[in-house]
């Protein structure tokens, strides 16, 4: 029983090393910008049909896809940034709505280019194990586990060392201020937009890396990102990575003590739960009554 | 206010009654089919389309030009409300009769729209029985339950295997292929243990974790799709639990698997009608492959467009039979012709019962061996040997 | 000031044209088909509306009340032999009940609150695939019992279900536009200017709020009752599809969602336009067209059609009020 208790941890938090990543970009806009990027997912999903194009037409590792995945994803990016900044009336809601256009355009000419059809990786390189004792898991997942962390931790160091960090946490926290320190706030906006495609590019040639990647999964991507954004509060990078890390832990447990059929519930349960007693998240500071 | 709702009203009402009046129907025999072009099942309809077109060709070329079938497809989007409209629109476009849909959840809609309004449906993409028990004297159903449930439960017989764990995905075709092949091993003597999951599941460590430490079974039974089924193959190979062989059921054994992922799958048994490299002993199967080989050149066979063809082809012999009695196919002599439908086809030999359920349709057992798929069973039709025990790793 | 008379006339031809010149030129065809279900939309897309408008609550989880409401009246008709109109009202009754567990949101914030909504509805999703006794399971249900005869007229025929659904419409149209015009009303458009000096002055802003929720989900709920018993279908993924969802959305804004008659235009005009021309342009995938025109009516007219046909060609006929 302990061997399968430690192996659900294991799973657990590799994966929720997965979701961090996908949560951070995510986490990172709705900071500065107070919008939530609902084509976050479809910009990962993105990345991942990028790293299997690049295996299925040049025959290489999926790993190789990082760079294309980086330019075309924060070319994305920056587009959805550019649609958003023409939103003037009722931004808080109409960002939303709009972005949530810009998921469905994603999510439907993915559909029109590849079908509906499933894919996953045949790298032999990435599915094969990786054990340490009782623990078992694939390399791909310890690989992108330690990439997360790395790309977590660096954020981390950037955003409270470097002056463009400081001029992003100052914008979110206070735009005029800002502004008259002559901070420019749309300089900051874009670079959180590009950090966060940066982020969803390594997050997408990690989920073709060992899952499977279909048309339809960009919307729980999000669904999953906001979750975790919901679960660390505002303003905190550790706090993701917990977030991201209680997830995982939270669907790995259910399905070895439960049942795997209540995965997602299990998740949704969680978040509804963090809403109601912990409105601020585990680590954030801002208030969140409207 | 009232004026500009009242204009767009009225334009939208105009444009709808032009569009609706439709093409004009042809002098030739025109057969419905509604099918998923887009949407989940977009593989698997755009697989029977293929099919059904084969049948269509194959029915020309024998009627030597006295008559032709005269297809019009709709796409139901994978959408039950879909589909019951696509079938109200072929009837309203005169259809004798209606072949394809994909999906029991998605043809039990179609079927009994269909049947209300009296034109026969003959679904080449549905499995459930309970289908057929839904009281319509109008529907036919190429496929059973039992045609996946058996060859399963007679593997694990022939292979004397005493405990199967069974993982298997909550959604509808899967579950209740699952429930029932628990239910008849159980009857059986063999020890089931059974692990539900979530079509939305990507990581299997967990289950296969637990069953490998827990349920030590003999075997893995895998009741999934195809990316269910890799991702539970590749959980297998990394914890490498002590089992003596892998058994899936839909997608493992076609072609695809052994393009992309000959190493993950070897050795695992999974159900197949067709070997690859394709092989077609019966005299209807090479019809079928010949026909295959000028429309769609170069395309790998699949099991999906061997149902489209089947469903169509009972159909169009219904419609020649008709033809043949000097009369004129319409909706009433079709359906008491396909009652007596008793014919062999590619997909083996369908004959329907008083439900209008095709009881002898059977599938195969196949096995990936190397870089081939190999039916193991039934005996008769077996192209090559079983290799058990045997793994992926 | 319009006399009332000619305005009492226009709503009078309106009347008739809906009631019958519209089930006369599209009778039993598949163009029916399409605007009754278009018109289920639009239905959602009004409750929805209602809810954003007089609510202030933006959700992405409305597939929640249509699927408990569709899993309600079925049941009961199938179960307990309930009639199928009373069974409509017991699903949108069921679909209040639901609503009731998402009151520990409601004092959410925009974005928050619209995520927990969907968050129920994949729990709802969940327990409609696991609770296998009661709904049948991912099966789903089958057969389920259609539309009755009333006064006469069949309403399972195609034109009899269009009735139905254009009744239901205009009830629930006037039933918001009573709400709004109504000191409720009021004081939720002051609520929207400052919450706070609404308290203050004892606007008690959670139980309206609490109020606008119930009927919004009672709304979504009867909806997605009706759809039950015109398909006579139903299962877990189909009834709480994103589906109920997108499509609302993108009608609602459409046309126009401060409106009150906007989210009905607009689920007609846009599912129609969607169902006959878009999906022979682009057969898969032809919903992006629809993400395309969400983009851009956010951008160049976040009010939406009916206002900016209406600001151009009608000047000063209507005019959206928030």
């Amino acid at each position: 029983m302990t061997d399968l208790i430690l192996q659900s941890l294991y799973s657990g938090i590799l994966q929720g090393g997965l979701y961090a990543l996908i949560g951070l970009g995510l986490a990172l806009v709705f900071g500065t910008m107070n919008v939530i990027n609902f084509a976050h997912g479809e910009l990962v999903l993105l990345a991942a049909y990028m790293a299997y194009m690049v295996e299925a037409h040049l025959g290489v590792n999926p790993i190789f896809a990082i760079p294309v995945a980086l330019v075309l994803v924060c070319l994305c990016s920056a587009l959805i940034y550019g649609l958003l900044s023409l939103v003037r009336v009722d931004r808080e809601l109409n960002s939303l709505i709009l972005t949530y256009g810009v998921a469905v355009i994603l999510t439907n000419a993915i559909l029109f280019i590849w079908s509906a059809d499933p894919h996953s990786t045949g790298s032999d390189w990435l599915q094969g194990a990786v054990v340490f004792g009782p623990l078992f898991s694939m390399r791909g997942q310890v690989l992108f586990f330690i990439v997360a962390v790395i790309l977590l931790a660096g954020l981390w160091w950037w955003l409270s060392r470097s002056w463009y960090g400081r001029a992003l946490r100052a914008v979110s926290s206070n735009r005029a201020a800002a502004q008259l320190m002559g901070i420019n706030p749309r300089a900051t906006e874009i670079i959180s937009f590009l950090i966060a495609g940066i982020l969803a590019s390594f997050a997408g040639v990690a989920i073709f890396s060992y899952q499977v990647i279909q048309p339809a999964s960009g919307e729980s991507l999000t669904i999953k990102a906001f979750i975790i954004t919901v679960l660390a509060g505002m303003g905190s990078i550790p706090g993701v990575l917990i977030g991201g890390i209680l997830l995982g832990l939270a669907e790995a447990l259910t399905a070895t003590l439960g049942s795997s059929a209540w995965q997602e519930l299990v998740g949704m349960v969680l978040f509804l739960l963090v809403l109601f007693f912990m409105p601020n998240g585990l680590f954030g500071v801002k208030a969140r009554r409207g | 206010m009232i004026k500009e709702m009242g204009k767009l009203c009225a334009w939208t009402a105009a444009a709808a009654f032009c569009l609706q009046m439709g093409v004009a129907v042809a002098a030739e025999i025109p057969v419905g089919v509604e099918l998923p072009l887009t949407g989940h099942f977009a593989k698997q309809g755009l697989g029977q389309l293929r099919g059904i077109k084969i049948a269509v060709q194959a029915f020309n070329q024998a009627s030597g030009g006295k008559d032709t079938i005269k297809l019009i497809t709709i796409d139901n989007e994978s959408q039950p409300a879909k589909s019951v409209a696509a079938v109200e629109k072929l009837i309203s476009e005169g259809v004798v009769a209606i072949t394809g849909g994909y999906g029991s959840n998605v043809v039990g809609p179609a079927a009994q729209a269909a049947d209300k309004l009296k034109i026969p449906y003959v679904s080449s993409g549905a499995i459930a029985d309970s289908l057929t028990r839904q009281g319509m004297k109008y529907y036919f159903q190429i496929l059973n339950t039992e045609g996946y449930s058996v060859p399963v439960v007679k593997l694990i017989d022939t292979l004397k295997i005493k405990s199967v764990s069974t993982v298997y995905s909550t959604a509808e075709s899967t579950s209740q292929l699952a429930k029932s092949t628990e239910k008849d091993l159980a009857a059986a003597g063999v020890k089931v243990m059974m692990h539900a999951f979530e079509p939305s599941t990507t990581d299997f460590t967990p289950i296969i974790n637990k069953v490998r430490l827990q349920d030590r079974p003999d075997a893995i039974l895998m009741v999934g799709y195809q990316n269910d089924e890799i991702g539970i193959m590749r959980a297998a190979k990394v914890l490498k639990p002590k089992i003596k062989t892998l058994i899936g059921t839909y997608e493992v054994t076609v072609p695809e698997m052994v393009n992309d992922n000959a190493d993950l799958a070897q050795n695992v048994f999974g159900l197949s009608l067709l070997s690859f490299p394709a092989e077609f002993p019966t005299p209807d199967g090479k019809v079928f492959a010949k026909i295959h080989e000028d429309l769609f050149k170069g395309q790998d066979f699949s099991y999906i467009e061997e149902y489209g063809y089947a469903g169509a082809k009972v159909l169009f012999d219904a419609i020649q039979r008709v033809s043949a009695a000097g009369g004129k196919p319409t909706p009433d002599n079709l359906r008491a012709e396909l009652g007596k439908t008793d014919v062999d086809t590619v997909l083996g030999h369908i004959r329907f019962n008083g439900d209008g359920l095709n009881t002898e349709y059977m599938q195969h057992i196949g096995q990936i061996q190397g870089k081939k798929v190999v039916i193991v069973w039934p005996d008769n039709l077996a192209t090559g040997k079983m290799v058990y025990p045997g793994l992926p790793w | 000031m319009r006399s009332s008379k000619s305005s009492a006339l226009k709503w009078l031809a309106l009347g008739v044209v809906l009631y019958g010149v519209v089930p006369w030129l599209l009778g039993d065809s598949y163009v029916m088909s399409l605007t009754v279900a278009a018109m289920v939309i639009g239905g959602i897309a009004l409750a929805w509306s209602l809810l954003s408008n007089l609510g202030g609550m933006l959700s992405f989880g409305h597939s929640a009340f249509f699927g408990v409401g569709a899993y309600v009246s079925a049941l009961l008709t199938m179960r307990a032999g309930v009639g199928v109109l009373p069974a409509m009202l017991m699903g949108g009754v069921g679909a209040v009940v639901a609503s009731v567990a998402m009151l520990p949101v409601l004092r959410l914030r925009g974005v928050y609150f619209a995520l927990a909504i969907l968050a129920y509805s994949v729990i709802f999703r969940v327990l409609a695939t696991q609770w296998e006794s009661v709904t049948g399971g991912s099966a789903g249900l089958a057969s389920i019992p259609t539309f009755p005869r009333v006064l006469g007229m069949d309403l399972a025929s195609r034109r009899g279900s269009y009735l139905l659904i254009l009744t239901l419409l205009i009830l629930f149209a006037l039933v918001y536009r009573y709400i709004r015009a109504s000191h409720y009303g009021m004081a939720l458009r002051a609520m929207h200017g400052s919450e706070d000096a609404t308290r203050v002055v004892g606007v008690n802003s959670i139980l309206l709020k609490a109020l606008m929720l119930f009927t919004s989900a009672f709304m979504t709920g009867v909806i997605g009752a009706y759809n039950a018993h015109e398909i006579n279908f139903l299962n877990p993924d189909y009834a709480f599809d994103g589906i109920w969802v997108i499509l609302p959305v993108v009608a609602a804004i459409f046309g126009g969602y401060r409106t009150i008659t906007g989210p009905v235009v607009g689920a007609v005009v846009v599912y129609l336009v969607d169902q006959l021309i878009f999906k022979s342009l682009i057969p898969v995938g032809h919903q992006l067209i629809l993400g395309a025109l969400l983009v851009a009516m956010i951008i160049y007219s976040p009010g939406g059609l009916v206002p900016l046909v209406s600001k151009k060609f009608f000047a000063g006929a209507s005019s959206p009020r928030p």
